[in-house]
Protein backbone atom coordinates (compact mmCIF):
# COMPACT_ATOMS: atom_id res chain seq x y z
CA UNK A 1 0.00 0.00 0.00
CA UNK A 2 1.33 3.84 -0.72
CA UNK A 3 3.21 5.82 1.88
CA UNK A 4 2.04 8.96 2.32
CA UNK A 5 3.87 11.85 4.70
CA UNK A 6 1.76 14.60 6.31
CA UNK A 7 2.76 17.92 7.40
CA UNK A 8 1.07 19.42 9.47
CA UNK A 9 1.50 21.21 12.57
CA UNK A 10 -1.55 20.91 14.50
CA UNK A 11 -1.82 17.79 16.72
CA UNK A 12 -5.68 16.91 16.64
CA UNK A 13 -6.01 17.64 12.97
CA UNK A 14 -2.86 15.81 12.43
CA UNK A 15 -4.73 12.65 14.46
CA UNK A 16 -7.67 12.74 12.59
CA UNK A 17 -6.50 12.73 9.07
CA UNK A 18 -4.13 9.64 10.15
CA UNK A 19 -6.79 7.52 11.64
CA UNK A 20 -8.54 7.79 8.24
CA UNK A 21 -5.85 7.44 6.61
CA UNK A 22 -4.63 4.44 8.27
CA UNK A 23 -8.10 2.35 8.76
CA UNK A 24 -7.86 2.68 4.33
CA UNK A 25 -4.42 0.54 4.74
CA UNK A 26 -2.06 3.21 4.28
CA UNK A 27 1.24 3.81 5.73
CA UNK A 28 1.70 6.68 7.10
CA UNK A 29 4.87 9.42 8.08
CA UNK A 30 4.20 12.22 10.52
CA UNK A 31 6.21 15.77 10.34
CA UNK A 32 4.98 18.28 12.87
CA UNK A 33 6.78 21.63 10.78
CA UNK A 34 8.49 22.40 7.86
CA UNK A 35 12.10 21.04 8.81
CA UNK A 36 10.70 18.05 9.76
CA UNK A 37 8.51 17.34 6.90
CA UNK A 38 11.44 17.79 4.51
CA UNK A 39 13.45 15.73 6.06
CA UNK A 40 10.93 12.98 6.44
CA UNK A 41 10.47 13.81 2.72
CA UNK A 42 14.08 12.86 1.91
CA UNK A 43 14.59 9.76 3.92
CA UNK A 44 10.86 8.37 3.87
CA UNK A 45 10.25 8.83 0.40
CA UNK A 46 6.80 8.49 0.10
CA UNK A 47 4.34 8.25 -2.73
CA UNK A 48 1.98 11.01 -1.61
CA UNK A 49 2.49 14.24 0.50
CA UNK A 50 -0.78 16.14 2.25
CA UNK A 51 1.17 19.47 3.13
CA UNK A 52 0.05 21.91 5.54
CA UNK A 53 1.36 26.23 4.22
CA UNK A 54 1.21 27.78 7.73
CA UNK A 55 4.03 25.91 9.78
CA UNK A 56 6.05 27.10 12.34
CA UNK A 57 9.58 27.71 11.15
CA UNK A 58 9.79 27.13 7.30
CA UNK A 59 6.28 27.06 6.04
CA UNK A 60 5.02 24.80 3.76
CA UNK A 61 5.47 27.07 0.24
CA UNK A 62 9.16 26.42 1.02
CA UNK A 63 8.49 23.17 1.80
CA UNK A 64 7.43 22.65 -1.80
CA UNK A 65 9.37 24.59 -3.60
CA UNK A 66 12.61 22.71 -1.79
CA UNK A 67 10.99 19.12 -2.59
CA UNK A 68 10.36 20.12 -6.26
CA UNK A 69 14.45 21.77 -6.48
CA UNK A 70 15.29 18.62 -4.97
CA UNK A 71 15.93 16.11 -7.91
CA UNK A 72 15.63 12.91 -5.66
CA UNK A 73 12.05 14.49 -4.26
CA UNK A 74 10.78 15.96 -7.46
CA UNK A 75 8.53 13.19 -9.01
CA UNK A 76 6.84 13.20 -5.46
CA UNK A 77 2.85 14.62 -5.88
CA UNK A 78 1.94 17.06 -3.22
CA UNK A 79 -1.21 17.85 -2.02
CA UNK A 80 -1.80 20.94 -0.65
CA UNK A 81 -3.90 21.16 2.56
CA UNK A 82 -4.82 24.04 4.30
CA UNK A 83 -6.67 26.43 5.21
CA UNK A 84 -5.46 29.49 3.52
CA UNK A 85 -7.43 30.00 0.61
CA UNK A 86 -7.04 33.19 -1.30
CA UNK A 87 -6.81 33.33 -4.84
CA UNK A 88 -2.97 34.01 -4.78
CA UNK A 89 -2.17 31.09 -1.99
CA UNK A 90 -4.17 28.75 -4.36
CA UNK A 91 -2.02 30.16 -7.22
CA UNK A 92 1.09 30.33 -5.68
CA UNK A 93 0.67 26.79 -4.57
CA UNK A 94 -0.27 25.69 -7.85
CA UNK A 95 2.49 26.82 -9.50
CA UNK A 96 5.25 25.74 -7.32
CA UNK A 97 3.98 22.42 -8.40
CA UNK A 98 1.46 21.15 -6.21
CA UNK A 99 -1.16 18.69 -8.01
CA UNK A 100 -4.07 19.91 -5.80
CA UNK A 101 -5.23 22.57 -3.48
CA UNK A 102 -7.60 21.53 -0.84
CA UNK A 103 -8.83 24.26 2.16
CA UNK A 104 -9.40 21.90 5.03
CA UNK A 105 -12.35 23.22 6.10
CA UNK A 106 -14.25 22.64 2.86
CA UNK A 107 -13.28 18.72 2.37
CA UNK A 108 -14.05 15.61 5.40
CA UNK A 109 -11.36 13.37 6.10
CA UNK A 110 -13.01 10.98 3.20
CA UNK A 111 -13.44 13.23 0.50
CA UNK A 112 -9.59 13.88 0.97
CA UNK A 113 -9.27 10.35 0.34
CA UNK A 114 -10.96 10.40 -2.48
CA UNK A 115 -8.58 13.02 -3.68
CA UNK A 116 -5.58 10.95 -2.46
CA UNK A 117 -6.43 8.01 -4.91
CA UNK A 118 -7.48 9.96 -7.91
CA UNK A 119 -3.71 11.23 -7.27
CA UNK A 120 -1.83 8.07 -6.63
CA UNK A 121 -4.08 6.12 -9.47
CA UNK B 1 -22.76 132.07 -49.35
CA UNK B 2 -25.35 129.46 -49.48
CA UNK B 3 -22.33 126.41 -50.55
CA UNK B 4 -21.08 127.38 -47.49
CA UNK B 5 -23.10 126.98 -45.28
CA UNK B 6 -23.57 123.73 -46.60
CA UNK B 7 -20.09 123.25 -46.53
CA UNK B 8 -19.81 123.83 -42.91
CA UNK B 9 -22.84 121.52 -42.21
CA UNK B 10 -20.78 118.32 -44.11
CA UNK B 11 -17.51 119.36 -42.18
CA UNK B 12 -19.58 119.27 -38.75
CA UNK B 13 -21.54 116.32 -39.47
CA UNK B 14 -17.97 114.72 -40.15
CA UNK B 15 -16.74 115.93 -37.56
CA UNK B 16 -19.60 114.47 -35.30
CA UNK B 17 -18.69 111.05 -37.06
CA UNK B 18 -14.96 111.23 -36.41
CA UNK B 19 -15.31 111.88 -32.84
CA UNK B 20 -18.26 108.62 -32.46
CA UNK B 21 -15.28 106.72 -34.16
CA UNK B 22 -12.79 107.69 -31.83
CA UNK B 23 -14.81 107.28 -28.68
CA UNK B 24 -15.57 103.94 -30.05
CA UNK B 25 -11.82 103.24 -30.95
CA UNK B 26 -11.04 104.19 -27.38
CA UNK B 27 -13.82 102.12 -25.64
CA UNK B 28 -12.32 98.95 -27.73
CA UNK B 29 -8.77 99.59 -26.81
CA UNK B 30 -10.24 99.82 -23.15
CA UNK B 31 -12.24 96.58 -23.74
CA UNK B 32 -9.61 94.94 -25.17
CA UNK B 33 -6.94 95.79 -22.56
CA UNK B 34 -9.43 94.73 -20.17
CA UNK B 35 -9.90 91.27 -21.80
CA UNK B 36 -6.00 90.86 -22.08
CA UNK B 37 -5.80 91.73 -18.07
CA UNK B 38 -9.10 89.40 -17.66
CA UNK B 39 -6.89 86.35 -19.57
CA UNK B 40 -3.73 87.05 -18.00
CA UNK B 41 -5.57 86.87 -14.57
CA UNK B 42 -7.10 83.44 -15.89
CA UNK B 43 -3.55 82.29 -16.82
CA UNK B 44 -2.48 83.29 -13.75
CA UNK B 45 -5.33 81.11 -11.67
CA UNK B 46 -4.58 78.01 -13.56
CA UNK B 47 -0.87 78.04 -13.18
CA UNK B 48 -1.71 78.29 -9.54
CA UNK B 49 -4.26 75.90 -9.62
CA UNK B 50 -1.28 73.65 -11.47
CA UNK B 51 1.09 74.12 -9.19
CA UNK B 52 -0.32 73.97 -6.10
CA UNK B 53 -2.81 70.68 -6.60
CA UNK B 54 -1.55 67.64 -4.65
CA UNK B 55 -2.17 65.53 -7.95
CA UNK B 56 1.13 65.44 -10.32
CA UNK B 57 0.25 66.97 -13.55
CA UNK B 58 1.78 66.27 -17.17
CA UNK B 59 1.30 67.46 -20.44
CA UNK B 60 2.15 66.15 -23.32
CA UNK B 61 1.30 68.71 -26.48
CA UNK B 62 0.38 67.22 -29.51
CA UNK B 63 3.97 67.69 -31.20
CA UNK B 64 4.93 65.00 -28.61
CA UNK B 65 6.55 67.58 -26.34
CA UNK B 66 6.50 68.05 -22.69
CA UNK B 67 4.59 71.28 -22.17
CA UNK B 68 3.74 71.13 -18.59
CA UNK B 69 5.30 69.05 -15.56
CA UNK B 70 3.74 70.47 -12.09
CA UNK B 71 5.42 70.76 -8.80
CA UNK B 72 3.90 67.51 -7.63
CA UNK B 73 4.81 65.87 -10.42
CA UNK B 74 8.22 67.12 -10.01
CA UNK B 75 7.89 65.69 -6.15
CA UNK B 76 6.82 62.55 -7.28
CA UNK B 77 8.72 61.60 -9.72
CA UNK B 78 11.95 62.97 -8.38
CA UNK B 79 13.15 65.09 -11.98
CA UNK B 80 12.78 69.25 -12.05
CA UNK B 81 10.58 69.84 -14.50
CA UNK B 82 13.64 72.44 -15.71
CA UNK B 83 15.45 69.84 -17.11
CA UNK B 84 12.71 68.20 -19.26
CA UNK B 85 10.20 70.58 -20.09
CA UNK B 86 9.90 71.24 -24.07
CA UNK B 87 11.53 67.79 -24.84
CA UNK B 88 9.80 65.18 -26.95
CA UNK B 89 8.30 62.68 -25.03
CA UNK B 90 10.74 59.99 -26.06
CA UNK B 91 13.81 62.15 -25.04
CA UNK B 92 12.15 61.79 -21.16
CA UNK B 93 13.54 57.72 -21.82
CA UNK B 94 16.92 59.00 -20.37
CA UNK B 95 15.09 59.26 -16.95
CA UNK B 96 14.70 56.02 -15.29
CA UNK B 97 11.71 56.97 -13.41
CA UNK B 98 10.06 58.55 -16.42
CA UNK B 99 10.41 55.36 -18.25
CA UNK B 100 7.32 54.11 -17.59
CA UNK B 101 5.51 57.62 -18.72
CA UNK B 102 7.07 57.30 -21.77
CA UNK B 103 5.29 53.70 -22.38
CA UNK B 104 1.98 54.98 -21.24
CA UNK B 105 2.47 57.94 -23.79
CA UNK B 106 3.28 55.88 -26.87
CA UNK B 107 0.33 53.43 -26.25
CA UNK B 108 -2.12 56.43 -27.21
CA UNK B 109 -5.15 54.61 -25.47
CA UNK B 110 -7.87 56.92 -25.01
CA UNK B 111 -8.20 56.65 -21.49
CA UNK B 112 -6.25 54.05 -19.39
CA UNK B 113 -4.94 53.75 -15.85
CA UNK B 114 -1.99 52.01 -14.16
CA UNK B 115 -0.42 51.38 -10.87
CA UNK B 116 3.62 52.36 -11.05
CA UNK B 117 5.87 51.52 -7.97
CA UNK B 118 8.69 54.54 -8.02
CA UNK B 119 11.52 52.71 -6.36
CA UNK B 120 11.92 52.22 -3.02
CA UNK B 121 8.69 52.25 -2.00
CA UNK B 122 6.44 54.76 -3.41
CA UNK B 123 3.11 53.67 -5.54
CA UNK B 124 1.45 55.99 -7.64
CA UNK B 125 -1.94 55.94 -9.69
CA UNK B 126 -1.39 57.27 -13.14
CA UNK B 127 -4.16 58.44 -15.27
CA UNK B 128 -3.76 58.87 -18.73
CA UNK B 129 -6.23 61.00 -21.08
CA UNK B 130 -5.65 61.50 -25.09
CA UNK B 131 -6.65 64.89 -25.49
CA UNK B 132 -9.03 65.52 -28.85
CA UNK B 133 -10.51 69.34 -29.67
CA UNK B 134 -14.23 68.26 -31.48
CA UNK B 135 -13.54 65.28 -33.80
CA UNK B 136 -9.53 66.15 -34.13
CA UNK B 137 -7.96 63.39 -32.22
CA UNK B 138 -4.59 63.13 -30.93
CA UNK B 139 -3.87 67.10 -29.35
CA UNK B 140 -1.89 65.59 -26.74
CA UNK B 141 -1.68 63.54 -23.78
CA UNK B 142 -2.53 64.81 -19.88
CA UNK B 143 -1.44 62.34 -17.07
CA UNK B 144 -2.77 62.85 -13.49
CA UNK B 145 -0.50 61.03 -11.38
CA UNK B 146 -2.00 60.33 -7.57
CA UNK B 147 0.59 59.33 -4.35
CA UNK B 148 -1.63 56.19 -3.29
CA UNK B 149 1.12 54.26 -1.22
CA UNK B 150 -0.55 54.77 1.97
CA UNK B 151 -3.47 53.00 0.54
CA UNK B 152 -1.47 50.53 -0.76
CA UNK B 153 0.24 49.66 2.80
CA UNK B 154 -3.15 49.82 4.32
CA UNK B 155 -4.59 47.35 1.46
CA UNK B 156 -1.58 45.00 2.33
CA UNK B 157 -2.05 45.10 6.06
CA UNK B 158 -5.25 44.20 5.79
CA UNK B 159 -4.79 41.45 3.16
CA UNK B 160 -2.15 39.97 5.74
CA UNK B 161 -4.75 40.32 8.54
CA UNK B 162 -7.80 38.75 6.23
CA UNK B 163 -6.00 35.96 5.64
CA UNK B 164 -4.70 35.23 9.01
CA UNK B 165 -8.02 35.74 10.48
CA UNK B 166 -9.87 33.17 8.29
CA UNK B 167 -7.02 30.33 8.92
CA UNK B 168 -7.27 31.02 12.72
CA UNK B 169 -10.80 30.49 12.41
CA UNK B 170 -11.06 27.57 10.48
CA UNK B 171 -8.39 25.62 11.82
CA UNK B 172 -10.64 25.11 14.71
CA UNK B 173 -13.79 24.55 12.83
CA UNK B 174 -12.05 22.15 10.73
CA UNK B 175 -10.71 20.19 13.67
CA UNK B 176 -15.16 19.84 14.32
CA UNK B 177 -15.67 19.22 11.08
CA UNK B 178 -13.37 16.23 10.78
CA UNK B 179 -14.19 15.21 14.02
CA UNK B 180 -17.91 15.08 13.78
CA UNK B 181 -17.76 13.04 10.79
CA UNK B 182 -15.52 10.67 11.92
CA UNK B 183 -18.31 10.05 14.57
CA UNK B 184 -21.21 10.54 11.79
CA UNK B 185 -19.24 7.47 10.23
CA UNK B 186 -18.92 5.67 12.74
CA UNK B 187 -15.38 5.67 13.33
CA UNK B 188 -15.56 6.06 17.36
CA UNK B 189 -18.02 2.95 18.20
CA UNK B 190 -21.67 3.16 17.26
CA UNK B 191 -24.07 5.97 17.15
CA UNK B 192 -27.84 5.73 18.44
CA UNK B 193 -30.04 7.51 16.52
CA UNK B 194 -30.69 10.02 18.92
CA UNK B 195 -26.97 10.81 19.09
CA UNK B 196 -26.62 10.64 15.15
CA UNK B 197 -29.08 12.78 15.29
CA UNK B 198 -27.45 15.81 17.64
CA UNK B 199 -24.04 15.44 15.99
CA UNK B 200 -26.44 15.78 12.94
CA UNK B 201 -27.74 19.49 14.01
CA UNK B 202 -23.98 19.62 15.54
CA UNK B 203 -22.94 19.61 11.26
CA UNK B 204 -25.07 21.79 9.92
CA UNK B 205 -23.97 24.65 12.47
CA UNK B 206 -20.61 23.91 12.18
CA UNK B 207 -21.27 24.10 8.36
CA UNK B 208 -23.00 27.48 8.65
CA UNK B 209 -19.86 28.88 10.43
CA UNK B 210 -17.85 27.96 8.01
CA UNK B 211 -19.86 29.32 5.06
CA UNK B 212 -19.90 32.42 7.39
CA UNK B 213 -15.90 32.86 7.62
CA UNK B 214 -16.12 31.99 3.33
CA UNK B 215 -18.77 34.92 3.20
CA UNK B 216 -16.89 37.47 5.63
CA UNK B 217 -13.37 36.83 3.29
CA UNK B 218 -15.25 37.52 0.29
CA UNK B 219 -16.78 41.05 1.91
CA UNK B 220 -13.57 42.16 3.53
CA UNK B 221 -12.11 41.31 -0.35
CA UNK B 222 -14.86 43.20 -2.28
CA UNK B 223 -14.84 45.98 0.13
CA UNK B 224 -11.33 46.47 -0.23
CA UNK B 225 -11.53 48.78 -2.43
CA UNK B 226 -14.96 47.95 -4.28
CA UNK B 227 -13.46 47.72 -7.82
CA UNK B 228 -12.59 45.34 -10.22
CA UNK B 229 -9.24 43.97 -10.22
CA UNK B 230 -9.38 42.01 -13.49
CA UNK B 231 -11.84 43.58 -15.91
CA UNK B 232 -11.67 42.11 -19.11
CA UNK B 233 -14.10 42.05 -22.26
CA UNK B 234 -15.52 38.44 -22.11
CA UNK B 235 -17.89 36.53 -23.31
CA UNK B 236 -21.12 36.80 -20.83
CA UNK B 237 -23.66 34.04 -22.37
CA UNK B 238 -20.92 31.50 -21.99
CA UNK B 239 -20.20 32.12 -18.14
CA UNK B 240 -23.30 32.07 -17.81
CA UNK B 241 -23.49 28.34 -19.30
CA UNK B 242 -20.97 27.12 -17.34
CA UNK B 243 -22.47 27.99 -13.91
CA UNK B 244 -25.82 26.23 -14.78
CA UNK B 245 -24.28 23.44 -16.27
CA UNK B 246 -22.49 22.98 -12.79
CA UNK B 247 -25.63 23.13 -11.40
CA UNK B 248 -27.06 20.47 -13.35
CA UNK B 249 -26.35 17.46 -10.73
CA UNK B 250 -27.92 19.29 -7.93
CA UNK B 251 -31.37 20.66 -9.62
CA UNK B 252 -31.58 16.66 -10.76
CA UNK B 253 -31.24 15.82 -6.79
CA UNK B 254 -33.26 18.29 -5.46
CA UNK B 255 -36.02 17.32 -8.49
CA UNK B 256 -36.06 20.85 -9.81
CA UNK B 257 -35.96 21.83 -13.48
CA UNK B 258 -33.05 24.33 -14.14
CA UNK B 259 -34.13 25.66 -17.65
CA UNK B 260 -31.21 27.69 -19.93
CA UNK B 261 -31.33 28.16 -23.06
CA UNK B 262 -28.00 29.49 -24.67
CA UNK B 263 -28.92 32.38 -27.49
CA UNK B 264 -28.27 31.10 -31.09
CA UNK B 265 -26.44 34.38 -31.69
CA UNK B 266 -23.47 35.76 -30.37
CA UNK B 267 -23.72 38.66 -27.60
CA UNK B 268 -21.82 41.34 -27.52
CA UNK B 269 -18.49 40.98 -25.50
CA UNK B 270 -18.83 43.31 -21.85
CA UNK B 271 -15.92 44.00 -19.62
CA UNK B 272 -16.22 42.16 -16.62
CA UNK B 273 -14.24 40.50 -13.89
CA UNK B 274 -15.02 36.65 -14.54
CA UNK B 275 -14.05 35.85 -11.15
CA UNK B 276 -16.56 38.26 -9.54
CA UNK B 277 -19.35 37.91 -11.72
CA UNK B 278 -19.05 33.73 -11.51
CA UNK B 279 -19.61 34.97 -8.11
CA UNK B 280 -22.88 36.93 -8.33
CA UNK B 281 -23.97 34.11 -10.97
CA UNK B 282 -23.23 31.34 -8.79
CA UNK B 283 -24.84 32.97 -5.98
CA UNK B 284 -28.23 33.88 -7.84
CA UNK B 285 -28.71 30.10 -9.33
CA UNK B 286 -27.53 28.80 -5.88
CA UNK B 287 -30.74 30.75 -4.06
CA UNK B 288 -32.97 29.84 -6.73
CA UNK B 289 -32.44 26.74 -5.64
CA UNK B 290 -32.08 26.83 -2.23
CA UNK B 291 -35.67 28.09 -2.34
CA UNK B 292 -37.77 26.62 -4.62
CA UNK B 293 -39.35 22.86 -4.01
CA UNK B 294 -38.90 19.82 -5.54
CA UNK B 295 -40.84 19.80 -8.77
CA UNK B 296 -40.58 23.24 -9.45
CA UNK B 297 -38.76 25.10 -12.25
CA UNK B 298 -36.16 27.36 -12.46
CA UNK B 299 -35.48 28.98 -15.60
CA UNK B 300 -32.53 31.07 -16.31
CA UNK B 301 -32.89 34.16 -19.61
CA UNK B 302 -30.20 36.48 -21.67
CA UNK B 303 -30.70 38.91 -23.36
CA UNK B 304 -29.54 42.31 -24.64
CA UNK B 305 -30.04 45.53 -26.95
CA UNK B 306 -27.27 47.59 -28.00
CA UNK B 307 -26.69 49.21 -24.43
CA UNK B 308 -26.41 46.55 -22.15
CA UNK B 309 -27.19 42.58 -21.60
CA UNK B 310 -29.60 41.12 -19.03
CA UNK B 311 -29.57 38.31 -16.98
CA UNK B 312 -32.61 37.16 -15.45
CA UNK B 313 -33.27 33.86 -13.23
CA UNK B 314 -37.15 33.06 -12.38
CA UNK B 315 -38.09 30.60 -9.72
CA UNK B 316 -41.55 29.94 -8.49
CA UNK B 317 -40.47 29.38 -4.45
CA UNK B 318 -41.16 30.68 -1.29
CA UNK B 319 -41.14 34.46 -2.96
CA UNK B 320 -40.13 37.55 -0.54
CA UNK B 321 -42.68 39.44 1.77
CA UNK B 322 -43.37 42.90 0.24
CA UNK B 323 -42.50 44.84 3.27
CA UNK B 324 -39.38 42.84 3.24
CA UNK B 325 -38.40 43.56 -0.24
CA UNK B 326 -36.46 47.01 0.32
CA UNK B 327 -33.83 45.23 2.59
CA UNK B 328 -33.14 42.60 0.42
CA UNK B 329 -30.02 43.56 -0.55
CA UNK B 330 -28.87 45.04 2.21
CA UNK B 331 -25.98 43.20 4.40
CA UNK B 332 -26.72 40.49 7.06
CA UNK B 333 -31.20 40.57 5.76
CA UNK B 334 -32.54 37.32 5.35
CA UNK B 335 -36.44 37.60 4.64
CA UNK B 336 -38.36 36.07 7.49
CA UNK B 337 -39.80 32.91 5.34
CA UNK B 338 -35.64 32.81 4.19
CA UNK B 339 -34.68 32.12 7.79
CA UNK B 340 -37.53 29.31 8.25
CA UNK B 341 -36.87 27.53 4.92
CA UNK B 342 -33.08 27.27 5.02
CA UNK B 343 -30.96 28.02 8.00
CA UNK B 344 -27.95 28.12 6.50
CA UNK B 345 -27.62 31.40 4.46
CA UNK B 346 -26.03 34.13 5.99
CA UNK B 347 -27.23 37.00 4.26
CA UNK B 348 -24.68 38.22 2.27
CA UNK B 349 -24.58 36.53 -0.68
CA UNK B 350 -27.10 39.56 -2.23
CA UNK B 351 -25.09 41.98 -0.67
CA UNK B 352 -21.88 40.82 -2.33
CA UNK B 353 -23.87 40.48 -5.98
CA UNK B 354 -24.57 43.77 -5.76
CA UNK B 355 -21.43 45.48 -4.98
CA UNK B 356 -19.98 43.38 -7.45
CA UNK B 357 -22.89 44.29 -10.21
CA UNK B 358 -22.66 48.30 -9.02
CA UNK B 359 -18.70 48.34 -9.68
CA UNK B 360 -19.69 47.21 -13.17
CA UNK B 361 -21.58 49.84 -13.27
CA UNK B 362 -24.79 47.70 -13.20
CA UNK B 363 -28.02 47.37 -11.89
CA UNK B 364 -29.58 44.34 -9.71
CA UNK B 365 -33.22 44.20 -8.46
CA UNK B 366 -36.00 41.49 -7.34
CA UNK B 367 -39.35 41.14 -8.16
CA UNK B 368 -41.47 38.78 -6.22
CA UNK B 369 -44.51 37.68 -5.22
CA UNK B 370 -44.78 35.50 -1.47
CA UNK B 371 -45.31 31.85 -2.53
CA UNK B 372 -45.48 32.83 -6.42
CA UNK B 373 -41.73 33.11 -6.30
CA UNK B 374 -38.87 35.48 -7.15
CA UNK B 375 -37.14 36.88 -10.47
CA UNK B 376 -33.97 38.34 -10.06
CA UNK B 377 -32.35 40.30 -12.37
CA UNK B 378 -29.14 42.19 -13.27
CA UNK B 379 -27.90 44.07 -16.25
CA UNK B 380 -24.71 45.62 -17.77
CA UNK B 381 -23.65 47.97 -20.00
CA UNK B 382 -22.06 47.51 -22.98
CA UNK B 383 -18.89 49.84 -23.61
CA UNK B 384 -16.76 50.46 -27.12
CA UNK B 385 -13.97 47.94 -27.39
CA UNK B 386 -10.97 50.27 -28.23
Amino acid sequence: MAKILIIEDDKFLRELIVQKLLKEGYEIIEGVDGEEGLQRLKEGKPDLVLLDLILPGIDGFEVLKRAKENTETAGIPVIILSNLGQKEDVERGVKLGAVDYLIKAHFTPGEIIEKIKLVLR
Amino acid sequence: MRSQTKELEEFKARTRELDKVAKMLVRRDLELSETRARREQELEKIELIFSNLSDGLILINGQGRLELFNPAAEQMFGVRARDILGRTFQGLETFPRLIEVVRIVGEKKEFSRYELPIPPNKVLEVSAILLRAGEVKDQGVILVSHDITKEKQVEQLKTEFVSLAAHQLRTPLSAMKWALQALLDGDAGLVTPLQRELLEKNRISNERMIALVNDLLDVTRIEEGRYLYHPAFSQFEELVQGVVLSYRTEAKQRNIALVFDLPKEKFPRVLIDKEKMLLVIHNLVDNALRYSRPGARVEVTLSHDEKEVAFSIKDSGIGIPEEQKARLFEKFFRASNAKQTYTEGTGLGLYLSKNIIEAHEGKIWAESKVGQGSTFSFSLPIRQES
